[in-house]
């Protein structure tokens, strides 16, 4: 056995997650409805601004979840239970998006879901061309030009930034869950952050409404 | 500020000079790398020190951090108790699945094996018979051939000359289909 008894303690009482999924190794059905208690809304906050589909994401973080169930026997605790859990995760959504591209699908939320219509950049250039009063850009717009700015971004841009931005991982741990170098990550979310603030950035310098003008 | 700046460790493969010179201007990624956490104590107070000093980097790293902040208009979806629900049911049984699952798979490879060792005990007893039957000498043949001497074996004892004997062998007398039969 690769990972001795003493470390596996060690590393359970410092990730109380680790924990709970040693226990579900040991068939404790509490101990896994707890996970998914614990993870279903982190889970799913990353996977569905990454597929775009909140029915699809919904699948996934199930199908992460039968992933997680189905390794329960084998798992060591190697890593942080939410590193390992991720990594899943982003296996998982990748293999989706090679599906839906593959299947030439157009995300489902971006063209039907929101105000701005099916190309976020068309739709943010008729926000900035004030073809779109600036008095209806309101909370809720400003949430719909977020969401089309982080969908204009490429999906391991995405991924990098969602991460960092909501599960405050660092470069060591993306690289970990997206199986890339430190160093990798670093000028993926450097580009990311280029690319969002190329997108909103005239908002930011108009307030935080748009310039009708 | 930086999100994380209890992060002190310098990625080892960082490419960005770790000790600039003091005119040298921060790049856009030494300023994400600072937004993020990632730089060490000693070039986050150097970046913080210029930064007090210099209103142009200090817009640069708004425009940068502003951007982030915008990030928290992202909806967060939220979990109904039916997601919850849906997935310990499909957990549950897929479990059940698999546990009875692997109960068939372990019958069938049990049955499968019994059969196996049925077919290869009855092939070896089936090889040895035969065997056997070909390797021993049948002594009940040559009695049947030799039916017609021993059942007169008393009255040709009583002849002692065998070339006589011969002579009614060849005769045909001891044939089974002799004119005596």
């Amino acid at each position: 056995m690769a990972v001795g008894e003493s470390t596996i303690r060690r590393r359970a009482l410092g990730d109380p997650d680790v924990l709970l999924m040693i226990e579900v190794g040991e068939d404790n059905a509490a101990a896994f409805e707890e996970l998914v208690l614990r993870y279903q809304a982190r889970l799913l906050g990353v996977i569905a601004h990454m597929i775009g589909s909140r029915d699809s994401a919904e699948d996934i973080v199930q199908e992460v979840f039968l992933r997680v169930y189905r390794a329960r026997k084998s798992y060591k605790p190697g890593a942080k239970f939410s590193t390992w859990i991720f990594t899943i995760a982003h296996n998982v959504a990748a293999n989706a998006i090679k599906s839906i591209a593959r299947r030439h699908e157009v995300k489902l939320d971006a063209g039907s879901s929101g105000p701005m219509g099916a190309n976020p950049l068309e739709a943010i250039a008729l926000v900035s061309s004030g073809q779109i009063p600036a008095r209806q850009i309101d909370k809720l717009e400003t949430r719909e030009i977020v969401r089309l700015a982080v969908d204009t971004l490429e999906h391991r841009q995405r991924m990098a930034v969602l991460l960092s931005k909501f599960e405050g991982m660092g470069y060591a741990e993306i690289a970990e869950v997206m199986e890339m170098s430190p160093q990798a990550v670093k000028s993926l979310l450097f580009r990311a952050r280029g690319n969002l603030r190329e997108v909103l950035g005239p908002y930011l310098n108009h307030g935080t409404r748009p310039n009708a003008g | 500020m930086p999100d994380k700046q209890d992060k002190p460790d310098p990625l080892p493969d960082d490419p960005l000079p770790d000790d600039p010179l003091p005119d040298d201007p921060l790049s856009d990624e030494q300023l994400v790398a600072y937004l993020d956490g990632e730089l060490d104590k000693e070039s986050v107070g150097r970046i913080e020190s210029q930064l007090a000093t210099d209103p142009e980097l200090r817009r640069r790293l708004d425009s940068l951090s502003g951007v982030w902040t915008m990030l928290d208009e992202l909806e967060q979806p939220q979990v109904g108790r039916k997601l919850t629900g849906t997935t310990l049911e499909m957990v549950a049984l897929a479990a059940q699945s698999d546990h009875g699952g692997g109960n068939d798979t372990t019958t069938r490879r049990q049955l499968r094996r019994v059969l196996t060792f049925a077919g290869i005990m009855s092939f070896a007893f089936l090889l040895g018979f035969i065997c056997v039957a070909i390797a021993r000498p049948d002594g009940n043949r040559r009695l049947l051939e030799d039916l017609a001497v021993v059942e007169r074996l008393d009255e040709l004892r009583q002849i002692d000359d065998i070339e006589f004997l011969r002579g009614l062998h060849r005769s045909g007398l001891f044939s089974e289909d002799s004119p005596d039969d």
